[in-house]
């Protein structure tokens, strides 16, 4: 089986006065025509031919195949399912311009010419439980345009049907809980959850119902921000409930901010996901290009990514641990310490050898009581969104609409969304540190004078426990990083209002902060600490920003941090980052693809700029040596580096002149792409990220291939085999 | 769902420090708003005075 690389367009006009379901579809390859003639009802899908592998005897003739009979569109399944179900007689009769993958729910259409062929399509779905359409075509102009007024529905009742399902229990739960009032913002919001949850449940069904469930899990957690329903206490002597203190982070300002965000990403997922769902003529999508069919490949083939991140996360118990760990004593007298000078105190001497050799967060026991509080993580909503991009929110996250058609190509690579889930799982705990350092400076700062002395003092002071380590150390970046906007006459002066200083560092660089720990974060457990995959796939994703230029030198410092947590051990830590990043840099495709490689290495050879960001990096070295000794997971960063079906050896191929590692070694490696006729294997794999990592190299994006790597994401992620072995 | 949330409900409590000054909210519906919020508390520094950090990293300390 075959896809074919020149994209194909499906067409379709309602004719509503002939009737609710007549219609007029064109299949072609002429945009403009279709543009054209667009009219109110118009909608449009890109298509691509799959073509069997038949030989020349089995081909039929025109006789035999006739004119067309019927349009069957195909709901939640691969291309592999034609070959595994239909005979190689009745895959000859589709042979020609016949059979068609989408990236819509509806994910395979077919032409067919054949009246036999027609009543065995029926058995075979009804045979395999596949939801379909078929509209019966009563007039064909031997151009690809089909008219008729007839469409069959078929919608097993194992899955459900969209218009009498019965709720989930998660549904039930939910709707329940509902407490809608129109007459403020916050209850119109509310409104609106409610109202997109009901369309999630009734229209998802097969393998998109799991975009509803994530949706109900989700709503369970908002549901609980919004109402702050675990941080009442209830006073059983006088029977009054009191909002705790700490209720005050779903104060006015963020419930509305979490509803919106929440809506708005539901309203995407569910307007490109669970559009061209049946009945399909009534269901039209707003991304305008896939208005037809809409895109629910896609949004699964992304929302699996982000889940088998999610469930990474669950399984190692990464929360949990981190939470457990921040309790821990910490004993500074483990590690060997190497002083410069004595007003150094010892937990900012920790040898940076010992330090990368940590594993703190590992050896907290399973039966740590912090432990308990294990649940499942919910899985964010996921959308494409051309405005937001990639973008993490607190329940959300977006990956840019170019992906849909080019998740093939570096720079819309969907394994970008690593960054983003490692925002999600760090967030929030780099937040603590922040706040339980600001409140102890809070309490300096108003137990009376203060001043250099006293911050200085503080400073030295050893942290009791893990959490007030992470704590002291994300404080001192902050100051080193704040620093610069002083000399030391105006710190002098600045001391004596140490909490303003540092609610202004915090301003100014805790978002800066979370990014270089996140990407410390990144390259370590998800890229394998693998600097090629890491330079290329993150600087062409970020090629295609239209900002690059002006703020280049931030993401080189990122970039080189992260690389150093290879290297930490080693005195010349810095320079080995440079000169791996250099050494990316020199090869393809970063030397042609990437505009701005000319600037990045002018800025790395030269003299001051060069001084500036070694600066740079000694004032983030201290997060280095805080990401091993707390933050790191080896069980996390091994969960993301295995694969059951992947090549042990890790096969290593030659592309464009140079040698990539390769995880998987199917029938139809990835270089086949480079022919005219790449094809549809039948690969399983339980790594989405590895399996990106192979088939998301292509220079250029290329929607037939982007296509075909959307469908083995969405369909062929072997879950239940990952399952069996986390049990195992 | 508990611990999960404790995290998911630190990220937002993130927001609320910044929400001291009313910016969180403004930030986030510009940003759906396809808005462009210019924060000056965010631009980087004027100066880079990297003299005094580089004492602070060498001495541990600030001068006094």
């Amino acid at each position: 089986m075959k896809i074919l690389k020149k994209q194909y367009y499906i067409c379709v006009d309602s004719k509503p006065d002939l009737g609710a379901e007549s219609f007029c579809v064109t299949i072609g390859t002429n945009l403009k025509s279709m543009l054209r003639g667009w009219g109110a009802t118009t909608r449009i899908s890109p298509i691509w031919q799959l073509r069997p592998t038949v030989s020349q005897d089995e081909l039929k003739t025109d006789a035999d195949i006739g004119d067309p009979v019927s349009l069957w569109f195909l709901h939640g399944i691969s291309a592999e399912f034609l070959r595994d179900q239909f005979s190689q007689s009745q895959l000859a009769i589709l042979y020609d311009e016949s059979m068609w993958i989408s990236v819509g729910v509806h994910s395979l259409v077919l032409v067919c010419r054949n009246e036999q062929l027609d009543e065995d399509i029926r058995n075979i779905c009804y045979d395999h439980s596949v939801p379909f359409e078929r509209w019966l075509v009563e007039e064909a102009d031997g151009k690809g345009s089909f008219s008729g007024k007839g469409i069959e529905y078929y919608s097993p009742e194992s899955l459900g049907s969209s218009s009498v399902h019965s709720k989930t229990k998660l549904a039930n739960g939910a709707f329940s809980k509902a407490n809608i009032e129109l007459d403020d913002a916050l209850g119109f919001m509310q409104f609106e959850l409610y109202a997109l949850l009901a369309v999630m449940e009734g229209r998802s069904q097969g393998p998109f119902s799991v975009l509803a469930d994530d949706a109900m899990k989700v709503e369970e957690l908002a549901y609980e921000l919004v109402n702050g329903q675990d941080e009442v206490e209830h006073d059983a002597e006088t029977g009054v409930t009191v909002e705790k203190e700490a209720t005050s982070y779903t104060n006015g300002m963020t419930r509305p901010d979490i509803l919106l965000t929440l809506n708005a990403g539901l309203s995407r997922l569910s307007s490109q996901a669970l559009s061209g769902t049946s009945p399909i003529l009534r269901t039209e999508c707003h991304f305008w290009p896939h208005s037809f069919l809409g895109t629910g490949v896609a949004n699964l083939a992304l929302r699996n990514v982000a889940q088998f991140l999610t469930s990474l996360t669950t399984t190692s118990r990464y929360d949990q641990r981190l939470y457990a760990l921040a309790q821990e004593e910490f004993n500074v007298s483990r590690f060997s310490i190497e002083k410069p000078d004595e007003q150094f105190p010892d937990f900012a001497c920790i040898n940076r050898k010992e330090a990368s050799e940590q594993n703190s967060l590992d050896s907290i026991s399973d039966s740590s009581k912090d432990l308990d509080e294990a649940g499942d993580a919910a899985t964010p909503i996921t959308y494409f969104s051309g405005r937001d991009g990639f973008m993490n929110g607190a329940l959300t996250t977006s990956a840019p609409l170019p992906s849909v058609s080019g998740c093939n190509s570096y720079q819309w690579n969907l394994g970008t969304i690593t960054h983003e889930i490692s925002h999600r799982i760090l967030g929030g705990h780099i937040f603590d540190c922040i706040d339980e350092f600001l409140d102890e400076i809070y309490q300096l700062q108003h137990a009376g004078s203060t001043g250099v002395a006293k911050v200085n003092a503080f400073f030295r002071d050893a942290p009791v426990s893990y959490g007030s380590y992470a704590s002291k150390v994300i404080g001192r970046v902050l100051m080193l990083y704040n620093c610069l906007g002083f000399d030391e006459t105006e710190m002098k002066t600045a001391m004596s209002q140490p909490f303003d200083f540092f609610v202004e560092a915090n301003d100014r660089h805790a978002d800066n902060i979370e990014e270089l720990l996140v990407h410390i974060f990144d390259f370590y457990h998800f890229y394998g600490s693998d600097t090629e995959t890491y330079c290329t796939f993150v600087w062409l994703s970020w090629a295609v920003l239209p900002s690059i230029e002006e703020k280049f030198e931030d993401y080189v410092v990122r970039t080189l941090v992260a690389l150093g947590v290879k290297y930490l051990g080693r005195d010349d830590w810095k320079e080995l980052a440079i000169s791996d990043f250099l050494s990316v840099l020199s090869q393809e495709p970063l030397k042609s693809r990437l505009h701005i490689q000319p600037d990045i290495v002018a800025l790395l050879n030269d003299t001051d700029q060069r001084f500036e960001i070694l600066q740079y990096l000694d004032m983030s070295e201290p997060l280095v040596v805080l990401f091993h000794v707390y933050f790191k997971s080896d069980v996390l960063s091994l969960g993301a580096s295995e694969d059951l079906y992947s090549n042990p050896e890790n096969r290593t191929v030659t592309r464009n002149g140079r040698k990539e590692k390769r995880y998987y070694h199917y029938r139809f490696p990835v270089d086949a792409f480079a022919s005219e006729n790449p094809s549809v294997g039948r690969p399983r794999f339980t790594n989405p990220l590895l399996f990106l990592r192979d088939y998301s190299r292509e220079e250029l994006p290329n929607a037939a291939q982007s296509a075909w790597l959307l469908h083995m994401l969405a369909f062929n992620l072997d879950w239940e085999r990952a399952a069996r072995e986390d049990v195992s | 769902m508990a611990a999960t949330s404790k995290n998911v409900k630190s990220m937002l409590k993130s927001k609320k420090l910044q929400s001291r000054k009313a910016r969180a909210f403004m930030v986030n519906v510009a940003a759906f708003d396809g808005g462009h919020v210019v924060d000056d508390k965010k631009r980087a520094p004027k100066k880079k005075n990297f003299k005094l950090a580089r004492k602070l990293m060498d001495n541990y300390s600030l001068p006094e």
